[in-house]
């Protein structure tokens, strides 16, 4: 099977990619999301992945890592001090490079559909709070740990997809109804 | 012929400095960073990588900016974030000490510059936070407990009895350091297998770990909390 890669450019996100996610081989504490285990006793399938590139410059770092509601920038200074910044300031010193969106081969109609406005959710929530998602977890959940706000924007992505999705299928049968 | 002598003393010389460099590291942390990270970037290669190619086990680069491509191994002038810790729990064998080594994702930190980079979201990459690894100093040798690495058999290290399950405890405790495990306890026996459970403080979930007597090496580790 040959595994189709189809780059589109939409905005910040570089390219989306049609592809596998999930491995056949087994392997330990690796694969998909929630095999946390030795060998994977727990399976899902993941369905989506957004990867990027985060690369914070002058020493940016988080006082209050690792909570994910209440962040606290700073920055180093020729002095050797460290001062706070503003979380503008902070998003200025966070470059993203190489978004990459991949939906599983597998998918197709409304999950593939679902699946990419997920993974837009993640991309659109880092771009616009670069310095947020840098010091964001980095967890087995990937982002979906509970109270992450990164999460959270993606689940609100994929809901909003699916309202429209279904209220453009009652307007679709309203409209063939009517006829 | 005594000129030439010297001039190959001092290759030789020059050889073996460099050698010392590049093996013998200043500081213990220094030698398990260095045995750690390629352990971890070899392991991620090897099976994550698979899952950002595709399908096919293609060798054709679609781009040098591929997370595959780039993802595991740090840049010039760039180390792999980890903090190392040693543990105050015994080891078994006398000689080799307890380290955690904790990862928040892959992360690379300039030596010479104030930049990190955060790579985000790696495909397939289901992060361990928490690694374990016991070292031998006198001899360098490492064994790698617990964690998304290659690891090693530890098995034999320990006196377990079959016939006492709670003997396991130690054990099943270091094997699964990676979930952070507590109040582990023995619940059943069934069949070749020992049932403990156990909360993830990782996983913030309650845990079954399954203990097969005939593969000690690969316990199986069950979510109950969805």
């Amino acid at each position: 099977m040959k595994s189709d890669f189809c780059p589109v450019y939409w905005g910040s996100i570089h390219e989306i990619r049609i592809g596998q996610l999930n491995p056949t081989e087994s392997n330990n504490e690796t694969g998909s999301v929630s095999s946390i285990n030795f060998t994977g006793s727990e399976k899902t399938v993941e369905r989506g992945s957004f990867t990027t590139t985060l690369i914070a410059s002058e020493g940016l770092n988080d006082e209050n890592k690792p909570s994910m509601s209440d962040f606290k920038f700073t920055k180093g200074t020729k002095t050797g001090e460290r001062v706070e910044i503003s979380e503008t300031e902070a998003n200025g010193l966070v470059r993203m490079e190489d978004n990459v969106i991949t939906i599983d081969a597998g998918l197709s109609g409304k999950e593939f559909v679902k699946t990419v406005a997920h993974e837009m959710g993640h991309g659109a929530f880092t771009l616009l709070n670069k310095a947020k998602a840098f010091f964001l977890p980095s967890t087995k959940a990937k982002g979906h740990e509970p109270g992450n706000p990164n999460g959270e924007a993606a689940n609100a992505a994929e809901n909003q997809c699916d309202q429209n999705y279904r209220d453009a299928k009652r307007e679709i049968k309203k409209e063939e109804k009517d006829q | 012929m005594k000129r030439l002598l010297i001039i190959s003393l001092l290759i030789l010389n020059a050889n073996v400095a460099y050698l010392q460099n590049l093996n013998i590291p200043d500081s213990t942390s220094e030698y398990i960073y260095n045995e750690t990270y390629k352990n971890i970037a070899a392991f991620n290669i090897k099976y994550n990588a698979y899952s950002s190619i595709g399908l096919d086990k293609r060798t054709m680069l679609n781009s040098n900016r591929d997370f595959f491509f780039d993802a595991y191994i740090a840049n010039y002038g760039f180390k792999f974030k980890m903090e190392i810790k040693e543990l105050p729990q015994v080891y078994p064998l006398s000689e080799y000490k307890l380290y955690q080594i904790f990862v928040d994702g892959f992360r690379y930190v300039g030596e010479n510059v104030d930049i990190e980079i955060n790579k985000i979201g790696v495909q397939g990459f289901t992060c361990s936070n928490y690694y374990l690894l016991a070292l031998n100093e006198k001899n360098g040798a490492i064994k790698f407990i617990s964690g998304q690495f290659f690891r090693n058999p530890i098995a034999n290290d320990f006196r377990v009895d079959s016939n006492a399950p709670t003997s396991y405890l130690t054990y099943l405790k270091l094997k699964t350091f990676n979930l952070q495990t507590k109040d582990l306890v023995f619940y059943k026996g069934k069949g070749k297998k020992l049932l403990f459970k156990a909360y993830s403080e990782e996983l913030k979930k309650n845990i079954t770990i399954a203990l097969a007597l005939d593969d000690l090496e690969n316990p199986q580790v069950q979510v109950n909390d969805k």
